[in-house]
């Protein structure tokens, strides 16, 4: 069981202590000198990989086909882009799609004649398909492409066009090509060599140019530059820093930026998930397949509102009243729908129970089992996701049930072996108290004063009265007291409130944003920037919007310490 | 040749479970085979084929070992649905699975199947090729498709337990239609009959090889990271490369080769519940005849994954949850969910010994291994772990027995299974998981 005990005491780069011992005092040790992460190749997610293909060829264009999947490394896809490989089925998808999109941009439209450019002579036409290739090529791989990438996709062109007897289809092979190869699906920001500053070691890299744009546009817009800021780059605008800067404000003006940050937030808070929600209709009436994609997005409506359009304290989110609902939502949440179509807003009144992001069913259900609420992961997502506390997985070869569970008693006597067995309340203690807190809504998110439980026959099936109603039997009244991290709290609204005083709300937001904005997990060498960025955010009154101005600027966003190489043990 | 066979069209109403109708045409078929009917008619002998078929959250040791070892061994509550093929399947037991740092649903997996323990690094990547990836390399070189993932449970997202190396894991087809129209689309041809070559292949092989060229300059400037997760992508693109040129080739002559059912386009959830049997089945028949037409020799089919909460027809609790409870009725309940489980690879089994190859059966030319995660759910065991064998990979393997091998590492099962499809191998893992000879007993 030693290997349990190593648990939640002894680890948490940014992690908090449990309740019973002191915050860590202010302020920190100093961290050592800066050094910058290495450079890695990041592949496109499937997000931007749609995005950058509509921003290329309009919005018409059907992207839909499976990718290989994105892998989320420290809670981030964006993080996994820089450790994942494609398999074999993943080449067979990528080609699939890409000759789809081919076919569908050469199409004959006055769409892809202006695309073109240019009107082909005859079957072939290498100066017009020269053209059309140094023109798009820029745009689709972020830089401007060599004479030999240039003469072997004429060559390609004109092979396909004689062999189908038509130009458009010779330049469709082309599109295809183009959005297959290595040079579009993995982002090149390794910048190039650089004079080291302060303390960083020989061989430092810095983006320059195009490599910058990039790396910008894929953060702040989640998408390719466009030729607008591909322009700037090139003319060296974006290698100053004011002018790095000035860019910056621009993008997040564009509405672009705010489709990048409910991405960024539908990461962090794992709303992708939300597609495979399901819950059982026999403990949840009202229940259906529409809650999950409804709840993301809610919470994505209320976030895009919450920072571009009040341009609020992020920490608000947890305690603001303001969301968007449809009737979905409306029906759970037992309030009047607001709208009959889609979404709108809907401030919760000062009675209600349900506050901020943590109030609604992209937390309350999705962090629930299929048939009852669970504290536990509840408490799991607070700790990981929005305080980034570390939680080791439960060791193995403990029994993770809460053995003999009387299903009478209320969860919080069902959770008691958490508490009592040391190796389970190193970091149950740090998960449990919080998801108590929650335990008002039940795992669907409905409000409940008292815990109804289902009843079974002995085939397993729940059991019904005459009328075919279910029988529920009365369990106990919710006890939602608890304690986060020193500060007591007697139901919901009292613990959102602790938690948006939290120290670690805004600092893990910070290390969240540098950490998917760069691609990498934070390094302890890194950590003179991070606080640079944590101080700036709280000057900034906790504005996202200047968070990510801060970011982009940061040294960690632009330089990088050589080429990341395999590490020398798993060579 | 046997006259005792089974007509294909027998054995297509086998497989379909004597439900929908089916109308194939029979072409003549055993002319393609030698005079003896052995082998394929140019001489070489019928392929050796591999699968791995996954679950998730293991079983209840005690209610899974059979109460007798050897031959003929007396079947427990828990594989009573082997009883149709207990002929065909070696059950191994009491294996460890070894791997001295833990990770949940993810250790014992990795152990097995890669004979690397899991590095604790919470990533949950495994570090080193999988048995199917060794496999592929090894005998998968020559079909359409060097190997082929399929999913059944359709919140796997497409996850699967077949890994490349570190980062690199194969996604799992999971649409019945998607895996149907790859397998039975593009490029294929039934025996006998003429491919139809189309000019956009040749034109696909000039953009891939274009693609080929232009990657050269990039990874030039990459650090020895990168480049190895290009040289892998880079792989990829070859072997597409070949698999276009393959559709150009007439079609193996296999004489079992047919179309199977066409899939549903969707599989509704049915009261809470996905439909786990219908959609198993339709996709263990379309793995059949892609083994029997030699679209590919290997196959990993992911019924669960560990941690996998499906709810299961006469249970109300998700899986993982049910897994986690230790009282008697819970247990109960749990050996419910088993049971279907072990039913759903036992159909497989039957499917693959449904198909007659010369003198024998599908089955026989083949290795299907049957595991999990863990063995017992509640604290994730990695001790008698759950191993299941049908088929004798060309008579390589001791089939039909119970072999009780106690304290002995698991990836041992795995040597042996490697050596007995044809790839080489002198040892297997590192570490705790070292393995340097097969498992005792199971090898012919």
């Amino acid at each position: 069981m030693a290997l349990g005990l190593a648990g939640c005491d002894t680890v948490g780069t940014i992690g908090t202590a449990p309740a019973d011992r002191p915050l860590p005092p202010e302020p920190e040790p100093p961290p050592p000198p800066f050094a910058p992460a290495p450079a890695q190749l990041l592949r496109l997610t499937a997000e931007q990989f749609d995005n950058a293909v509509h921003d290329l060829y309009g919005e018409s264009v059907v992207s839909a086909l499976p990718l290989e999947p994105d892998v989320r490394i420290g809670g981030f896809f964006a993080v996994g882009a820089g450790v994942d490989s494609v398999s074999e089925t993943g080449v067979n998808q990528y080609e699939a799609q890409a000759l789809s999109i081919g076919e569908q941009v050469m199409a004959p439209s006055a769409t892809r004649d202006a695309l073109v450019g240019c009107t082909p002579a005859g079957v072939t036409d290498d100066a017009c398909a020269r053209s059309f290739i140094t023109r798009q090529g820029r745009l689709t791989y972020r830089r401007s492409l060599t004479e030999p990438e240039i003469t072997r996709f004429v060559a390609l062109a004109s092979e396909a066009a004689t062999v189908r007897g038509d130009f458009y289809a010779g330049l469709s092979l082309v599109v295809a090509a183009q959005l297959q190869s290595p040079n579009f699906l993995y982002r090149n920001e390794l910048g190039v060599p650089a004079e080291p500053e302060g303390a960083e070691e020989p061989g430092v890299r810095e983006l320059r140019g195009t490599q910058l744009a990039s790396r910008l546009s894929f953060f702040l817009w989640n998408t390719t530059p466009d030729a607008a800021l591909l322009d700037a780059a090139e003319s060296g605008a974006l290698d100053t820093p004011e002018g790095l800067e000035t860019e910056t404000r621009r993008l997040l003006e564009s509405p672009r930026a705010r489709s990048a940050v409910r991405s960024f937030f539908s990461e962090m808070l794992e709303l992708d998930k939300l597609d495979n929600l399901s819950k059982d209709r026999n403990a949840f009436l009202h229940y259906s397949p529409a809650v999950g994609p409804a709840a993301r997005e809610e919470t994505l409506r209320t976030i895009e509102n919450h920072v571009f359009d009040e341009d609020a304290d992020y920490r608000d989110l947890m305690t603001t009243r303001t969301t968007f609902i449809d009737r979905t939502l409306a029906a759970i949440y037992e309030v009047p729908a607001p709208t009959r179509e889609g979404y709108a807003r809907y401030e919760h009144p000062s009675t209600s129970p349900r506050r901020g992001i943590l109030g609604q069913l992209s937390f309350l259900a999705l962090r629930a089992h299929a048939t009852r609420s669970s504290p536990t992961l509840r408490g799991r997502f607070v700790r990981i996701n929005l305080l980034c506390t570390e939680i080791p997985p439960p060791p193995a070869n403990v029994a993770v049930d809460l053995s003999n569970t009387d299903a009478t008693l209320s969860i919080r006597d069902q959770l008691f072996e958490h508490r009592e067995n040391p190796v389970c309340a190193s970091c149950h203690e740090l998960m449990d108290p919080i998801g108590l807190g929650f335990e008002n809504f039940d795992g669907l998110g409905q409000h409940r004063d008292v815990e109804w439980l289902l009843t079974f026959g002995p085939d397993g099936d729940v059991l019904r009265d005459e009328n075919g109603d279910r029988v529920l039997q009365r369990g106990q009244d919710i006890d939602a007291t608890g304690e986060l991290d020193g500060t007591l709290f007697s139901n919901p609204l009292e613990l959102t409130e602790a938690l948006r005083n939290h120290p670690d709300l805004p600092r893990c937001l910070a290390h969240s944003i540098y950490r998917y904005a760069t691609g990498h997990q934070e390094l302890r060498t890194e950590e003179i920037e991070l606080r640079s960025l944590r101080d700036s955010f709280a000057a900034s009154g906790y504005r996202v919007k200047e968070l990510l101005v801060q970011v982009a600027l940061s040294r960690g966003f632009r330089r990088a310490s050589g080429l990341r190489a395999i590490p020398e043990d798993t060579n | 040749m046997r006259t005792k066979k089974l007509s294909r069209r027998t054995m297509l109403k086998g497989i379909v479970g004597g439900g929908a109708a089916v109308t194939i045409g029979l072409p003549m078929l055993d002319i393609f085979c030698n005079s003896n009917g052995t082998a394929l008619a140019a001489g070489s002998p019928f392929p050796k084929r591999f699968g791995t078929w996954i679950w998730g959250n293991g079983n209840i040791p005690e209610r899974w070992t059979p109460l007798s070892t050897g031959r003929e061994y007396t079947l427990s509550d828990q594989l009573r649905p082997l009883a149709p093929v207990l002929s065909d399947v070696t059950v191994v037991s009491g294996t460890i699975a070894a791997s001295v740092a833990r990770e949940p649903h993810n250790d014992g997996s990795a152990s097995f199947l890669s004979g690397t323990p899991i590095v604790a690094t919470g990533q949950h990547t495994i570090e080193a090729p999988t048995i199917d990836v060794l496999v592929r390399n090894a005998i998968g070189g020559s079909t359409a498709f060097g190997a082929i993932q399929a999913g059944v449970d359709p919140g796997l997202g497409n996850s699967t337990v077949s890994v490349n190396g570190p980062g690199s894991t194969n996604p799992a087809t999971v649409s019945p239609l998607a895996l149907y129209q790859l397998l039975f689309g593009e490029g294929f041809a039934l025996p006998g009959e003429e491919p139809v070559i189309d000019p956009m292949w040749q034109l696909r092989r000039s953009a891939l090889s274009a693609v080929m060229e232009e990657s050269a300059t990039l990874r030039s400037q990459l650090g020895t990271h990168d480049q190895r997760r290009l040289d892998e992508h880079l792989n990829g693109i070859r072997e597409l490369e070949l698999r276009l040129l393959r559709f150009e080739e007439d079609p193996p002559n296999l004489a079992s080769c047919a179309l199977p059912p066409m899939p549903a386009a969707e599989y509704p959830e049915l009261n809470s519940r996905p439909q786990m049997k219908q959609r198993h089945r339709i996709i263990a028949d379309m793995l059949t005849m892609a083994l029997a037409c030699d679209r590919t020799r290997v196959v990993h089919t992911m019924f669960t994954h560990g941690g996998s909460n499906v709810r299961f027809p006469g249970v109300a609790t998700g899986h993982h949850e049910l897994s986690h409870k230790i009282d008697a009725v819970s247990q109960d309940q749990l050996t419910l969910i088993v049971q279907q489980i072990i039913e759903e690879y036992a159909y497989f089994v039957q499917a693959l010994a449904a198909v007659p190859e010369g003198d024998g059966r599908l089955l026989d030319n083949m290795a299907l291994l049957a595991t999990s995660d863990c063995s017992f759910g509640a604290e994730h065991e990695i001790t008698e772990y759950p191993i299941l064998i049908a088929g004798s990979a060309g008579g390589a393997l001791v089939t039909g027995q119970h072999l009780r091998a106690v304290g002995e590492v698991a990836s041992k099962v795995s040597f042996s299974l490697l050596r007995a499809v044809g790839a080489s191998v002198d040892r297997f893992g590192a570490n705790e998981a070292e393995a340097t000879t097969g498992l005792s007993g199971l090898e012919v």
